[in-house]
């Protein structure tokens, strides 16, 4: 079950960051400041989420941007709310998070909050934030 | 199976190694004040201290000669860093590896040994404390575990193939190392989709240079195979489903056929998720016997089973086939206390003697699906066998032997035995000395006849407080050393070794 979660991340990520989901009306930006990648190939990607029923499964948001030692991801025009970010770093560019034959992801990725779950992506509740304003945070891939 | 619908099942299977790290409690445990006590009362525990730092290149005293074609460099693995910060692991096998060489050449021998940098020591290190799960023990406040090399200790065995020497451990990437300064340079990757995959710390590399090797994924059930060429690329690799997936360390290769024993120490996902330890996430079921599990190196997917008593095995020495018949040896315990119980009280400082391993031989009955076992009295370790007959009809094993030690673990002396006589010749160090893991070298100018070249191996001398590094004739053991160093040192007692001609 907790693979099957980490495989869907993988595809819930990609998709957002691929179709750019429609942006929504108002309020807030969110600036995310996102560490340790293992190289500048390829692209760093992430998914914004709002609930926890739609966590890893349908994103509010996509964004990605050429990986480096520090890649910014600006999320614009949110409501003020909770939200919760799963980011990978696509570094041979394939559009998804690759993993071994086990399930374990061969690409580095993380959450907001650099929430960890154990051997899984962790729970919304652990990597959500509440946007009241303009915010930036920082998430280190792992 | 459709390959993405493969790798869906795993996925779905999950948990993955799940080695989970749940604090047990948040103070210090009293393991290294328990084993502290005992050091006075019982040499032995000398060979478990452990090392906190690097060991620098020294030069140890010689007597004897060294053979002329005796030129190279013996490495030996083991773990080493067994507390770190007041905390002291729980199992023998938790301690971060070390890498040891001891460099053998006509101005004589010069010893030294590294860490390996692995990603859990380089974190524990920085913490100052152990802040990974280890194999027997999980820290108080440790760190999740999101992938198994994330507690890599490549503390097990080393191989050198494909010009790369590699540091070995049984449950997650192998480490490639410097083979001159003993540098960490990083994991080794076979291909994407075993980035990360378990590569045992017994591979067997056959005359003609192509290399074997197996990692089991304890919670998905999971025995991956793999064959690389003699080069250095891999060749194949496989993934098979294996049901009540045991504990397995070694393997054997035939001619024809890959063979595991799997003893009835089985992964139970419950006791993993409940916070066990990965050891203690094992459950012994004794009705499920022992496991013969044969696989035809062209049909990997396709096992054939046989069933032995059941008993606990760590290590094969060698298999062959004779007709439809395979023919191995193995060292057998008849139930897994050691792996289970006596390598964690041995890291208390305890030691109560309650079975001890010994040669078992098998026979295969390919064509009549059937298995027949006869034991030798021989209580032995770590068995080593010429390279040149490694899966290839063979009658000689060296291994350590324990002979008279008195109330201590380990070994006393090393022995040849011919195991399909019985036939030994043995030496013994003593009851102050404890025996390591000795490893066969050919001669390089021989005859090529099984078994001419020479045993060399390490012990620990408890009495002068340094390690020896013997050089036998190995078709005269009983004789002793030909030629003998002192290092004027004590080096954690390790695991494998193997010997690389210059």
């Amino acid at each position: 079950m907790n693979s099957i979660r980490l495989v869907h991340l993988a595809h819930a990520v990609c998709i957002a960051a691929m179709t750019m989901a429609g942006a929504a009306a108002q309020a807030h930006d969110l600036t995310v400041e996102v560490l340790n990648a293992r190289s500048d190939k390829g692209l760093v990607a992430g998914a914004l989420y709002g609930t926890e029923a739609s966590w890893l499964k349908d994103a509010l948001q996509g964004e990605r941007q050429p990986a480096a030692a520090r890649t910014v991801l600006v999320y614009r025009n949110l409501p003020a709310g909770p939200y919760a970010l799963s980011l990978f770093h696509d570094e041979n560019g394939n559009g998804k998070l690759d993993t071994n034959i086990a399930g374990v992801p061969t690409e580095r990725y993380g959450f907001s909050r650099d929430a960890r779950g154990r051997m899984s992506a962790p729970a919304f509740a652990d990597a959500a934030f509440d946007l009241r304003g303009d915010m930036t945070i920082t998430v280190h891939l792992r | 199976m459709n390959r993405r619908h493969f790798c869906q099942s795993l996925a779905g299977a999950a948990g993955l190694f799940a080695l989970n790290a749940r604090a047990a409690a948040p103070s210090v445990d009293d393991w290294a004040s328990a084993f502290e006590s005992q050091r006075a009362t019982h040499p032995w525990t000398l060979g478990y201290v452990g090392l906190q730092a690097d060991a620098e290149p020294m030069a140890l005293r010689l007597r004897g000669r060294i053979p002329a074609g005796l030129v190279g460099a013996f490495y030996r693995n083991g773990p080493a860093r067994h507390a770190l910060g007041g905390q002291r692991y729980h199992h023998l096998f938790d301690g971060d590896g070390m890498l040891q060489k001891y460099t053998l050449s006509e101005r004589g021998i010069v010893h030294q040994g590294r860490f390996v940098r692995t990603e859990k020591f380089v974190a524990d290190t920085a913490a100052g404390h152990p802040v990974r799960a280890a194999f027997g023990t999980n820290p108080p406040g440790a760190e999740p575990t999101p992938s198994p090399d994330a507690i890599n200790v490549a503390n097990t065995s080393v191989v050198n193939h494909g010009g790369e020497l590699m540091a070995l451990w049984e449950g997650g990437s192998a480490t490639r190392m410097d083979a001159q300064t003993l540098a960490t340079r990083g994991l080794k990757v076979w291909s994407p989709e075993y980035a990360g995959m378990p590569f045992s710390a017994h591979p067997k590399i056959e005359p003609d240079g192509i290399l074997w090797n197996f990692g089991v994924t304890s919670s998905l059930g999971l025995l991956s195979i793999y064959q690389v060429k003699a080069g250095g690329e891999l060749a194949q690799a496989v993934t098979i489903k294996v049901p009540e997936m045991s504990m397995v360390h070694d393997f054997a290769v035939t001619e024809r056929h890959l063979v595991f024993l799997l003893p009835p120490l089985v992964f139970d996902r419950d006791r993993s998720e409940a916070g066990e330890t990965f050891l203690d996430s094992h459950v012994w079921k004794p009705q499920l016997g022992m496991r013969v599990l044969v696989l035809h190196k062209d049909r990997l997917q396709t096992p054939q089973w046989f069933e032995l008593p059941a008993g606990f095995v760590f290590h094969i020495g060698n298999a062959c086939e004779d007709g439809e018949m395979i023919r191995l040896d193995y060292i057998r315990s008849n139930s897994a206390w050691n792996a289970t119980t006596a390598l964690k009280e041995l890291m208390q400082g305890r030691y109560e003697p309650q079975e001890h391993p010994s040669v078992a031989v098998v026979e295969l009955d390919l064509q009549a699906g059937r298995a027949k076992q006869r034991l030798l009295p021989h209580v032995a370790e770590f068995p080593r066998v010429d390279p040149r007959f490694v899966g290839r009809r063979y009658a000689q094993v060296f291994a350590a032997a324990r002979i008279q030690p008195g109330d201590r673990p380990g070994f006393d002396g090393v022995m040849r035995l011919d195991v399909t006589t019985g036939a030994r010749d043995v030496y013994r160090y003593g009851a102050d000395v404890m025996a390591e893991e000795h490893v066969f070298v050919p001669r390089p100018t021989g005859s090529g006849r099984e078994g001419e070249g020479w045993l060399v191996g390490t012990a620990l001398d408890l009495k002068r407080q340094q390690m020896l590094f013997s050089v036998f004739d190995a078709q005269r053991l009983a004789d002793g050393p030909i030629a003998q160093g002192e290092l004027p040192r004590v080096m954690p007692l390790g695991l494998h070794g193997i010997f690389v001609p210059a």
